[in-house]
């Protein structure tokens, strides 16, 4: 015998429950797409670093083409298959091409330790700048100019002494934040007193300078990518490649301290323990950036905040996110210092905060409630 | 399911003494509600119990493991903490907070199980809706439900609640409270829960402790230590406590003298 009824129920309990699943699976498949936004995200941002780079070595008195570009960098990457020479390839190798990635490693460099610093001191305004390790390296440099003092002579002097004195002036913070149960407050406190010190000490070698030691000074407070080339190109690989991959191991762990120690220490983390490896290693990286680049105090303050309004706080995300950022940032600013005027070259720092901040300012005002990627 | 044993412990900062010798016995799948007035030691006893404080002197055992020996990982991995409120300097999404429960057992990356265990964990709760919400624009009610799902998704024998209702509504406390009463009866999870509705804990406790300056004044069933006698001697308020179906239901009268 038909059941319509029994046939009938069944199919309104069908419904029902495929309504439910439905949107349980909305949920889910909103889930995804909002991963893979970020994911898309990141990728948009790396395509436009390959268009940047070619798009800047073209720039200059010398007219390239960015197919030329790309042949002399096949040619120098894969010799044999792409014979390119002249002077072009000079120009492009050894003078254009170093300085662009100069830029994307060191832009990336400070976004990524400047997403570090905040997260771990719990700070938005925690930057590499704002803990004194740049005041540091710049007294490093200040000693080298007006005492020629220095770890390393010849042309090192300069990097060596900045090097030396930027983990000199993180060692000084993480141990003075020891003693007192490395908490993010004793952080920054001392920190900032740090950054006091050696702003001081660096403004007294100042006012007894001479001309030509203050140059010197001023130069490399400006901030500026032409100390890189390719000799210590492989220096900054090295590090980046062993410092990267340690903070991002500690992605998941930094998500969690962003919400409180106490939080953080009921989920299992030893919130002081991964508070100071994760300044270390990133002191250790932006010490090794800024000794070459100088004082450019914008990129590892602002690009963590570009990167969290585009794509939100998760550092899985947040950490490519930044450094992408950090990098296309440094990377235009340059560019455009070095062609602005015909005559004069505009040092990296000056334009980095002069282009950054209107874009910055931008994204603060127009900010949503969400993320806006 | 988890017997939790308190022995002798002692806290206190520099020479303010908060808690001193306590010791209880807590069944396993059982609800202890803690009360006593502010400052009688209560949410430190908690934190205790979790290595967010360590104990001066004495001994806490989450079944045959004394908390003295276990590493914070394990400690996390066997009891989960709830906590007041939980404010972020940046924020995060709904589905990002409940997965930070899913940290002591996961590498260094979550893996594919771990978020199918958050999506259980937010359907079940009925709060799948709020997943791609950011958690700081959510509504108190609904932000201290998120604080216990991340605490099931951690799948722990213990859960410790600090005052999981004080800044709620009287239906979201309800709420809060029935999800909290089926997590013991369904997962058998010993639940230890601070608060300071009595009301709230007679009527969800299995057994109260009451506190008063860092010592145990009465535990045992709500019955039993919800008195007059009781709330006079931890609180300094007269009150008339009625019994319906052997619930004790507190009217508190008037302050008797100075506050303790």
């Amino acid at each position: 015998m038909p059941n319509y009824f029994k046939k009938k129920k069944d199919d309104k309990e069908m419904t029902a429950i495929e309504i439910q699943g439905n949107s349980q699976s909305s949920y889910r498949a909103d889930y995804q797409s909002y991963i893979g936004r970020k994911m898309f995200f990141i990728f948009v941002m790396i395509v436009l670093i390959v268009l940047l780079v070619a798009f800047i070595v073209t720039i200059g008195p010398l007219n390239i083409s960015v197919l030329d570009v790309y042949r002399i960098i096949l040619s120098r990457l894969f010799p044999g298959y792409f014979a390119v020479e002249g002077l072009p390839v000079q120009v492009v190798w050894n003078i254009r091409i170093p300085r662009i990635v100069a830029g994307i490693m060191a832009g990336s460099g400070m976004g990524i330790c400047g997403c570090v610093m905040q997260a771990v001191l719990k700070n938005p305004l925690a930057s590499p700048f704002t803990l004194g390790i740049s005041a540091g390296a710049g007294f490093g440099v200040a000693v080298a100019a007006v005492l020629g003092i220095g770890v390393i002579g010849g042309p090192y002097l300069l990097v060596g002494n900045a090097f030396l004195f930027a983990m000199l002036c993180s060692f000084i913070i993480i141990a003075l934040a020891s003693f007192k149960g490395a908490t993010s407050e004793t952080m920054i406190l001392a920190g900032i007193a740090i950054n006091y010190l050696f702003g001081s000490l660096s403004d007294l070698f100042r006012y007894f300078a001479t001309d030509q030691q203050l140059r010197v000074m001023v130069d490399w407070g400006m901030g500026d990518l032409s100390a890189f080339s390719w000799q210590n190109f492989l220096l900054l690989l090295v590090l980046f490649a062993i410092c990267v991959p340690l903070l991002y191991l500690k992605a998941n762990d930094l998500n969690i301290m962003a919400v409180g120690d106490e939080n953080a220490k009921s989920l299992g983390i030893d919130t002081n323990r991964v508070r100071m490896y994760s300044m270390l290693v990133a002191s250790l990286l932006i010490a090794t950036i800024v000794c070459f680049t100088g004082t450019i105090a914008f990129i590892g303050l602002v690009a963590p905040h570009m990167a969290r309004m585009m794509i939100g706080s998760d550092h899985k995300y947040l950490f490519p996110a930044s450094g992408l950022l950090g990098a296309i940032t440094l990377m235009s600013a340059d560019a455009v210092g070095m062609n602005l005027l015909e005559s004069v070259m505009i040092p990296t720092g000056i334009m980095t905060s002069m282009l950054g901040v209107p874009f910055f300012l931008y994204l603060i005002l127009k900010r949503k409630r969400r993320e806006f990627w | 399911m988890v017997k939790i044993k308190i022995k002798d412990i002692c806290f206190g900062y520099s020479s303010t003494r908060i808690l001193d010798n306590l010791s209880i016995d807590i069944d396993s799948s059982s609800f202890l509600s803690i009360v006593g007035p502010n400052g009688a030691g209560k949410s430190t006893l908690l934190k205790c119990m979790n290595q967010i404080l360590f104990p001066d002197s004495g001994d806490i055992h989450l079944g045959e493991c004394n908390l003295r020996k276990m590493k914070r990982m394990e400690v996390a991995r066997n009891c989960a903490y709830v906590p007041q409120s939980s404010k972020r300097v940046f924020p995060t999404t709904v589905f990002d907070t409940v997965l930070m429960g899913r940290r002591p057992h996961m590498g260094w990356l979550e893996s594919e199980d771990d978020k199918e265990k958050v999506w259980q964990v937010l359907e079940e709760m009925g709060i799948d809706d709020l997943a791609l919400c950011n958690f700081d624009e959510l509504s108190g009610g609904q932000q201290q439900k998120i604080l216990v799902a991340r605490a099931l998704v951690q799948d722990t024998g213990v859960i410790l609640l600090d005052e999981p209702t004080s800044d709620l509504d009287p239906w979201h406390q309800l709420d809060v409270m029935e999800s909290v009463k089926r997590l013991v009866h369904d997962r058998e999870v010993t639940v230890l829960m601070v608060v300071h509705d009595l009301n709230i804990a007679s009527k969800y406790s299995d057994r109260i402790l009451m506190l008063k300056e860092g010592k145990i004044v009465a535990a045992g069933e709500p019955s039993s230590v919800m008195t007059a006698e009781n709330l006079a001697n931890v609180y300094g308020v007269e009150s008339h406590v009625y019994n319906y179906n052997n619930i004790p239901y507190i009217v508190l009268l008037r302050q008797l003298g100075a506050v303790c």
